[in-house]
C-alpha cells in the first residue's frame, strides 16, 4: 500500500577530508521512508544526525552506497529535479531581512517558476495551501523577521511545502520552541503525514513526543548504526535504553521517559484518585520514595482528600496524623522525617 | 503590523503578486528625481545652462548658442552618462556582494577587484622610471587610456584569481577573507610604489584615487558603456537566484539552485561592473555600499525582484547628484568625487537607517 519515496543501500555517510582520508560517520545503512508516515530521527548529540539528513537530502555526497528517490539514483539527478521531490527546513535560523511571510513561503516555488519567478494561479494555489497546512495562513502580510521562533518555524514548513515535495526533511525543527510549540509542531507534521499523504522525516531531541507521534523510529547511537520500528516495538526491545543510558540516567520502559536515578528508596504508601493521585505520585518519586499501594501498617501513608473543591494531603506516619495544604508543604514533611526521623513535626509551608 | 495583517485576504483567486507597499510609487519618484538631477547635472557648472536650452540641445534643436552644444554634448554630457553607468553598475555590484556574502558591509571592492586597478594604475604612474616625466606631461591626452587599461589588466588579474580560488573554495566566508587578503597584499606593494616614488607621480597616483567622472571622453565611452551593460545585464538577471541566496547556500541549493554557475555569474557581474567602473572612474567608494541600503529602507524589502531596479536608479542619481555637488558654486574649481559621495553620503544613509523608529537597522 505505502509508497516507498527513498530508499538506501549500503550507505556511508561522513565527511571527506583532504587526501585520502575520510571521517566515516555511519556505514551499510539500509533505510526507508513511506509516504504517510511520519519518521522521527532520534540520537544522542554527536551521533550523526544531521549529516544523515543533510546526505539524504543531496547537500552533501555519501561516501559510498546509494541513495534512490522515487526508484532514480540521487547522484544522478539534477538539482531541479530533487528539489520538486525533497524540501527542508534546517535547524541555522535564515536572515533574510525584509520579507514578508508571503513572499517567502512563495520562494518555495522557486523550481517551478520561470526564469523571473512570475507565479502562475497554480503557483498561488500551492502557496495558500502550504500555509494553510503549515498554520501560517494568518501570518501571511507580515514581515519574518517581527515573528516569534514558534511563528518562524511554522512558515519555514510553510515554505518547504510550497515546494509541494513528496518528502519533508526536517533537522530539529522543535529546537526553538517552548512546550506547546513543540506539542503543535509533531502534531502538525503527523497530520500532515497521515492527511496529505507526505513522507516526512524529522529529527529531533524530543523523545517523549516523538514516541507519541511517530509512525517509525530512526534511532542512531553514538557508533552511527540504527535500530528502526515502530516506537513501541523500540521500546520493548530495550533499544531507547541501549542507546541513551548513561549513569545517572536511565530510559523507563514503564512510563516511556527518561528518570534520574536518585539513591535513597525509603517506600511510602500513597492513596487516593485521579489526576491528585498522579502528580502526588511523580512528586513522591522525584524526591526519591518508592511509592506503593500497599504496605506494612510502620510505613508513612499518604492520602489524598478531596473536600468542598479543595485537595489536601493527610499524611500518617508515626503514629502522627498530620493534614498538609500542598505536595510541596507534604513532600517537605516527608523529606524532613527521612533526614531526621526524630523530628516531630515539619514546618506548615502556605499553599503553594 | 496589525494594520498589515489584518489587510491579507486569502482566498486564492484574489492574491495577488506581493508588492512592497507603494512599490510603482516609489519607482515614479526615484524615476523622476533622476531624470530632474540628469538635467541638473547638463546645466549646472562654472558656466550655468537653463535647463529649457538642455532639452533643446538633447531633442537635437539649433539654439542660439552652439558653444553652449559643444559644451553639453561632448563635455556635460558624457560626464553625466559615465555617472549614470558607473553609479548603477558599483549600486548594483554592491547589492550583489551584500546578498552573496550575508555581508551589509560588503562593497563592490571586498573581492579586492579595485586593488587589483589600483596597482595596475600604480604600476603605470609611479614605476616608469625616466619615461614617467615624459608620462605624466601626456597624461591628460592620451594617458588615460592607458591608465585605464593598466586599470582593467589589475583588475582582472584578481578576477582571474578569486574565480580560480572559487572553484576550490566552498565556503563565501573563505572567500570574503580571500578577495581581504588579495587586497592587502595588492595595498602593500601601491604602498611600496609610492614610498619609492617622487612627489609629481604621486600626485598625479592620488588624483587618480580620488576619483572622476570627467576624464571619460566619446570614445572611452564607446568602449566603457558597453562593457557596463553588459555587467548590468548580467546582474539584473540573477534576481529569483539572489533571492534563493537570501534562505543561505542550504536552502538555495534545495530550492534547485545551481549554486557554482550562480556563484560564477555573480563573481562574474559584480567584478566587470567593479573594475570597469573603476579603470576609468578610479576607485568610486560608498556607493555601492550605501545605495542598496538607501533602496531596502525606502522599499522595505529584501526582494531583489523590485531592489535590483530601484538600486539602478538610485545609484544613477546617487552619482549625478554628487557630481553636481563636486562643482563649487561660482568658480571652475571642482572638489574630488569621493570627498561628496562619503561627505554627503554617510549623513543621508544615518539619517535613513536611524529614522525607523523599531527599525530593522540594517540587514541584507
Amino acid at each position: 500500500m505505502k509508497t516507498k519515496v527513498l530508499t538506501t543501500s549500503n550507505l556511508c555517510i561522513g565527511y571527506r577530508l583532504s587526501g585520502q582520508k575520510n571521517r566515516l560517520v555511519a556505514s551499510g545503512l539500509e533505510l526507508s521512508l513511506n509516504g504517510g508516515e511520519l519518521v522521527c530521527l532520534i540520537g544522542p548529540n554527536g551521533a550523526g544526525k544531521t549529516t544523515l539528513l543533510r546526505t539524504l537530502a543531496a547537500l552533501q555526497k555519501p561516501l559510498d552506497g546509494q541513495v534512490e528517490l522515487a526508484g532514480k539514483a540521487l547522484g544522478q539527478m539534477q538539482e531541479k529535479e530533487i528539489a520538486k521531490t525533497i524540501s527542508l527546513v534546517l535547524t541555522e535560523p535564515i536572515a533574510v531581512g525584509q520579507m514578508r511571510v508571503e513572499e517567502l513561503v512563495g520562494m518555495g516555488r522557486f523550481p517551478f517558476t520561470n526564469f523571473f519567478d512570475n507565479h502562475k494561479p497554480s503557483d498561488e494555489k500551492a502557496v495558500m495551501n502550504a500555509m494553510r497546512s503549515a498554520d501560517a495562513e494568518n501570518l501571511a502580510g507580515r514581515y519574518f523577521t517581527q515573528l516569534s521562533d514558534g511563528e518562524r518555524q511554522h512558515v519555514m514548513v510553510a515554505r518547504a511545502l510550497a515546494q509541494e515535495p513528496k518528502l519533508l526533511i526536517l533537522d530539529e525543527p522543535t529546537a526553538f520552541l517552548d512546550l506547546p510549540g513543540r506539542v503543535k509542531m509533531m502534531l502538525m507534521l503527523q497530520k500532515l503525514a497521515h492527511q496529505e499523504g507526505k513522507a516526512i522525516l524529522c529529527s529531533t531531541h524530543d523523545l517523549d513526543l516523538a514516541l507519541q507521534v511517530a509512525d517509525w523510529v530512526w534511532l542512531m547511537d553514538r557508533s552511527g548504526s540504527i535500530s528502526q520500528g515502530s516506537p513501541e516495538d523500540l521500546v520493548l526491545r530495550g533499544e531507547f535504553g541501549k542507546t541513551f543510558n548513561r549513569p545517572g540516567v536511565e530510559f523507563d520502559p514503564g512510563s516511556g521517559k527518561f528518570k534520574t536515578e536518585t539513591e535513597s528508596h525509603q517506600k511510602v504508601i500513597l492513596h487516593g484518585s485521579g489526576i491528585e493521585k498522579f502528580w502526588t505520585m511523580r512528586a513522591l518519586i522525584r524526591v526519591g520514595f518508592d511509592v506503593l499501594e500497599d504496605g506494612e501498617s510502620n510505613l508513612p501513608m499518604v492520602e489524598t482528600l478531596m473536600e468542598n473543591g479543595k485537595t489536601s494531603w493527610r499524611l500518617k506516619q508515626n503514629e502522627g496524623v498530620i493534614s498538609h495544604a500542598s505536595i510541596y508543604s507534604l513532600v517537605y514533611a516527608l523529606s524532613e522525617d527521612k533526614l531526621n526521623p526524630t523530628s516531630e513535626k515539619a514546618p506548615q509551608k502556605g499553599q503553594l | 503590523m496589525i494594520k498589515l495583517s489584518n489587510q491579507v485576504n486569502v482566498s486564492a483567486e484574489t492574491m495577488r503578486e506581493v508588492k512592497p507597499r507603494l512599490f510603482l510609487v516609489w519607482m515614479a519618484i526615484f524615476l523622476f528625481v533622476f531624470i530632474l538631477v540628469f538635467i541638473l547635472d547638463l546645466s549646472y557648472g562654472s558656466l550655468k545652462i537653463p535647463a529649457s536650452y538642455i532639452i533643446r540641445i538633447l531633442s537635437g534643436s539649433q539654439t542660439d548658442k552652439p558653444i553652449w552644444h559643444e559644451i553639453v554634448l561632448n563635455i556635460r554630457l558624457t560626464k553625466a552618462i559615465t555617472a549614470v553607468l558607473v553609479g548603477s553598475g558599483l549600486a548594483i555590484a554592491g547589492l550583489l556582494m551584500q546578498t552573496f556574502f550575508r555581508n551589509p558591509l560588503a562593497d563592490p571592492f571586498i573581492l579586492g577587484i579595485n586593488s587589483g586597478a589600483s596597482l595596475g594604475v600604480a604600476l603605470a604612474i609611479l614605476s616608469l622610471g625616466a619615461a614617467g616625466s615624459l608620462f605624466l606631461t601626456q597624461i591628460n591626452t592620451l594617458g588615460d587610456l592607458g591608465v585605464a587599461a593598466a586599470a582593467i589588466l589589475g583588475a582582472a588579474l584578481v578576477f582571474g584569481l578569486v574565480l580560480l580560488v572559487s572553484r576550490s573554495v566552498k565556503s563565501s566566508n573563505t572567500l570574503l577573507i580571500l578577495g581581504l587578503m588579495f587586497g592587502s597584499a595588492t595595498s602593500a606593494l601601491v604602498s611600496l610604489l609610492i614610498y619609492f616614488s617622487i612627489p609629481e607621480r604621486i600626485q598625479a597616483y592620488m588624483i587618480w584615487t580620488y576619483g572622476s567622472f570627467g576624464g571619460v571622453t566619446w570614445n572611452q565611452l564607446k568602449v566603457m558603456a558597453p562593457v557596463m551593460l553588459v555587467g548590468i545585464a548580467i546582474s539584473s538577471l540573477l534576481g529569483k537566484s539572489l533571492n534563493a541566496l537570501l534562505l543561505g547556500e542550504d536552502y538555495a541549493r534545495s530550492l534547485g539552485l545551481n549554486i557554482g554557475r550562480i556563484r560564477f555569474l555573480i563573481l562574474l557581474g559584480a567584478s566587470i561592473l567593479a573594475g570597469t567602473a573603476t579603470a576609468f572612474c578610479g576607485p568610486i567608494g560608498f556607493l555601492g555600499v550605501a545605495i542598496p541600503h538607501i533602496a531596502r529602507n525606502l522599499l522595505r524589502t529584501s526582494n531583489h525582484k523590485f531592489l535590483l531596479p530601484a538600486v539602478l536608479i538610485l545609484g544613477a542619481t546617487a552619482a549625478l547628484l554628487a557630481d553636481v555637488l563636486t562643482q563649487l558654486p561660482g568658480t571652475a574649481f571642482i572638489l574630488p568625487i569621493n570627498v561628496i559621495t562619503s561627505l554627503f553620503g554617510a549623513p543621508f544613509v544615518l539619517w535613513i537607517i536611524l529614522r525607523r523608529k523599531a527599525g530593522i537597522g540594517v540587514s541584507i
